[in-house]
């Protein structure tokens, strides 16, 4: 049972294994169609411990391409693009995603900052999320709620998140917002990670500058 | 969880919707008050000293408070050793309410409960992270209570126009009162206004001395224009003006009621001593002056100033019981009293004091004009001196034979002096009538309103009975010590009041107002003059007639 309107989003891969922060999803490349460094994709937790099962969400925090031997003995031959291509979907080894668990939305869709309380099971499918969830996940919106939703930074910092990761997810989420609301967000997403970081200011006077530069830059004007 | 639904499960009471707290309690005490850390939304440049807050307490109890300071802070002294490139505006708006951050220093004055009824004074603290809002109009108003016959709208809280600071005038006129302030700081136009308060009140009469003639008929500003004074605005006879210098008076096209002329035989060496530094008398010379009006009697003085030494001097040194240049040096310096037209041998017509104090036992109010002597600080301090002295003579003796049920209560008396200092200052304030009068308090229904600029000047004893201060900017640390002295929580307020505007703005704190509050005080003009005439209502003219009658004829 999904109590949420599910819009449809491009299926990303599969959970290869999870833990309560993170899980890691397998997925081919899709020609082209890979998750992003720093975007959002949603898995539905364990059906079967909670029947009111809810949709965990989590950052895209690395991708891995593994080699294997037939690879590396592509590497070297000489043969047709259509043959690497070929070989580059149907690859007998995934691509690992690693992807660190951000919130989950409950039962009656509203978003949590914190842990889910089980991890998804092993093949289960992941989406990336739409812009309409990734709203939904940060932007006020409850009544008389005038704070943006930004405990997921939290958990990244917690996480070991490192300064790239923390400006590409800033970035994905501000794309959703236009106008003024965009800016707020970066400004409030900013201040929370002054916060979270405020016993470092070596590496605030790094990060903020980045962060800074790719809200305004093309990430984050696209 | 939205904060909503944490308030329920908490069971705080929720805020005013709309209000947006200015920021939380971070530390501090009852008696240094409270450190307030901005919200990154508070614009830190929004706000200024004076202005008031309320902080949500955890029971639903609001505290009332004032802003005494502000600065900033941070969460890392390394921070200001690594501030945002001038050029990474994001950088900078991000860490200013975050790592860096605004701090407010609160003086937390009143309790407001939620069931309403008057302030308290506080007795203890809020919590740690209780919410700061800026206090509401209605918040401020229920502090400083509806304006009716004995409160006085004196003006405005800062930034809040539409609030009303009213001045309870009854208590104002119960203790001695003091307004202080730099030269040009609107001083006396602040006085008169308060005068015209209570006289409107009809809470006291009022003995002012006049010293710039800026109370009587009228007067100008510093661009020309000119404004009524309490003689004008109570054209009912309420005010009377009386002149020493009825030339001046004419000039100005000044209505004065009569003319004060002094006798010389009613100067006792009392009224002299106040002189002394002025005159240059030395001790010996002061200790001469009682030995001679023991040996001369009333007409010490003429006798003093006659062309011809009388025999009686003479016999004085030939006795050796006063020296020949004692006396010399004295006959010289009572020239003054030559050049001080009002003294006179034998003035005509009935005894001024008598009068004076007849008018102000029927509620009328004097305003005694110096005209020119205004210039010379002698004759001031020697009429003041004089004329208090007698006054308040006749009020003691009015008040023990009220007490013993001979006589009617004296009416309430405000004494309104300027350049105060003069008067009060520590050698001279333990043995004048107006230290007298201040430590009196209003045992004899004699209070003082001292106008000066320098309070440092005012003996510390009498400071202490001033009950309500109004004050304007002053920039000398003396001054500003000496204006909070027996003060509690004065150190935050020494900021407020360092940063008045230098005109129409003034802090007002002691017995007359719940709180200490930073007021821009009102225009005094057309507005007040309306409000201020239009107020003799059937009732005060009932009264006023009638104790006109039981004066002039009796029960």
């Amino acid at each position: 049972m999904n109590p949420m309107p599910r819009p449809a989003s491009p299926l990303v891969g599969r959970v290869l294994r999870a833990n309560v922060s993170e899980f890691t999803l397998g997925c081919r490349a899709q020609g082209g169609q890979l998750p992003a460094f720093g975007s959002l994709v949603r898995v539905a937790a364990d059906r079967v411990a909670d029947p009111q099962a809810v949709e965990i969400l989590g950052v895209v925090a690395d991708l891995r391409l593994e080699d294997d031997p037939f690879v590396r003995q592509l590497v070297t031959a000489e043969v047709s693009d259509e043959y690497i291509n070929d070989q580059r979907d149907r690859r007998q080894v995934p691509i690992e995603v690693r992807v660190i668990h951000a919130g989950f939305f409950d039962a009656r869709a509203a978003a949590w900052h914190a842990l889910p309380p089980r991890p998804p099971l092993a093949l289960e499918q992941i989406f990336a999320c739409t812009a309409d969830e990734v709203r939904r996940f940060c932007a006020p919106g409850g009544l008389g709620e005038r704070a943006w939703k930004l405990g997921f930074l939290a958990l990244l910092v917690e996480a070991q998140a490192g300064d790239a990761l923390l400006s590409a997810v800033l970035a994905h989420i501000a794309q959703v917002f236009d106008g003024e609301a965009r800016v707020v967000f970066a400004l409030e997403a900013g201040r929370e990670l002054a916060r979270l970081l405020s016993a470092d200011v070596l590496r605030l006077s790094r990060l903020l500058p980045q962060i800074g530069q790719t809200l305004t830059g093309p990430a984050g004007r696209a | 969880m939205p904060d909503s639904d944490l308030d329920a499960f908490l069971g705080r009471p929720p805020l005013t919707r709309g209000a947006r707290p200015l920021g939380v309690v971070v530390g501090g005490s009852l008696s240094h008050g409270l450190e307030v850390m901005l919200d990154p939304h508070t614009v830190l440049e929004g706000l200024a000293v004076g202005r008031y807050v309320v902080i949500h307490g955890q029971t639903r109890k609001r505290f009332f408070g004032m802003v005494t300071d502000l600065s900033l802070g941070a969460t890392q002294a390394d921070l200001a050793s690594h501030p945002p490139a001038s050029e990474d505006a994001y950088s900078a708006e991000v860490l200013r309410g975050t790592a860096a951050y605004g701090l407010m220093h609160v003086a937390p004055m009143l309790e407001l409960t939620a069931e309403g009824g008057e302030p308290r004074p506080i007795k203890t603290i809020p919590a740690h992270f209780a919410q700061v809002l800026e206090a509401s109009e209605a918040e401020v108003n229920l502090v400083f209570g509806a304006e009716d016959r004995t409160h006085f709208h004196i003006g405005a809280p800062l930034e809040m126009d539409d609030v009303r600071v009213n001045l309870d005038l009854a208590r104002l006129v119960e203790r001695s009162s003091g307004v202080f302030g730099k030269s040009g700081t609107g001083k006396s136009f602040i006085t008169r206004m308060l005068l015209a308060g209570v006289i409107r009140a009809g809470l006291a009469s009022c003995l002012v001395f006049d010293m710039h003639n800026d109370y009587g008929w009228s007067v100008h500003d510093e661009s020309g224009r000119e404004y009524k004074g309490l003689r004008q605005l109570f054209s009912d006879g309420r005010v009377s003006v009386i002149t020493l210098d009825p030339e001046t008076s004419r000039h100005r096209q000044s209505k004065t009621d009569r003319e004060l002329r002094i006798s010389l035989r009613q100067i006792e060496p009392e009224d002299v001593e106040l002189l002394a530094g002025l005159l240059g008398l030395s001790e010996i010379q002061v200790g001469a002056l009682h030995f001679l009006r023991r040996r001369l009697g009333r007409d010490w003085i003429v006798k003093l100033l006659a062309e011809e030494e009388s025999q009686e001097l003479k016999q004085l040194v030939d006795e050796e019981r006063l020296m020949a240049g004692t006396l010399g040096a004295i006959q010289r310096k009572f020239e003054l009293f030559r050049r001080l037209g009002f003294l006179q041998e034998d003035p005509l017509g009935e005894d001024a004091v008598e009068e004076i104090f007849a008018r102000l036992n029927q509620g009328t109010s004097v305003v005694l004009e110096f005209g020119t002597y205004g210039n010379q600080l002698e004759a001031y301090l020697l009429v003041a001196n004089y004329l208090t002295r007698q006054i308040h003579r006749r009020y003691v003796e009015r008040k023990n034979r009220a007490a013993g049920g001979q006589a009617q209560e004296p009416r309430p008396l405000v004494i309104v002096i300027e350049e105060a200092h003069k008067f009060l200052d520590p050698s001279v304030a333990g043995h004048t009538i107006f230290g007298t009068i201040a430590r009196e308090l209003r045992k004899y229904n004699v209070t003082l309103l001292v106008v000066d600029q320098r309070p440092s000047g005012i003996d510390e004893e009498v400071m202490s009975q001033i009950g309500t201060r109004v004050t304007c900017l002053l920039d000398n640390e003396a001054d500003i010590r000496a204006v909070f002295s027996g003060v509690s929580g004065a150190g935050a307020l020494r900021e407020v009041l360092a940063r008045l505007d230098t005109r129409q703005q003034a802090l007002i704190l002691g017995h007359a107002v719940p709180m200490p509050v930073v007021v821009q005080t009102r225009e005094y003009g057309e507005a007040l003059y309306a409000e201020l005439t239009g107020a003799v209502d059937e009732s005060d003219r009932r009264a006023r007639r009638e104790r006109t009658r039981k004066a002039l004829y009796g029960e």
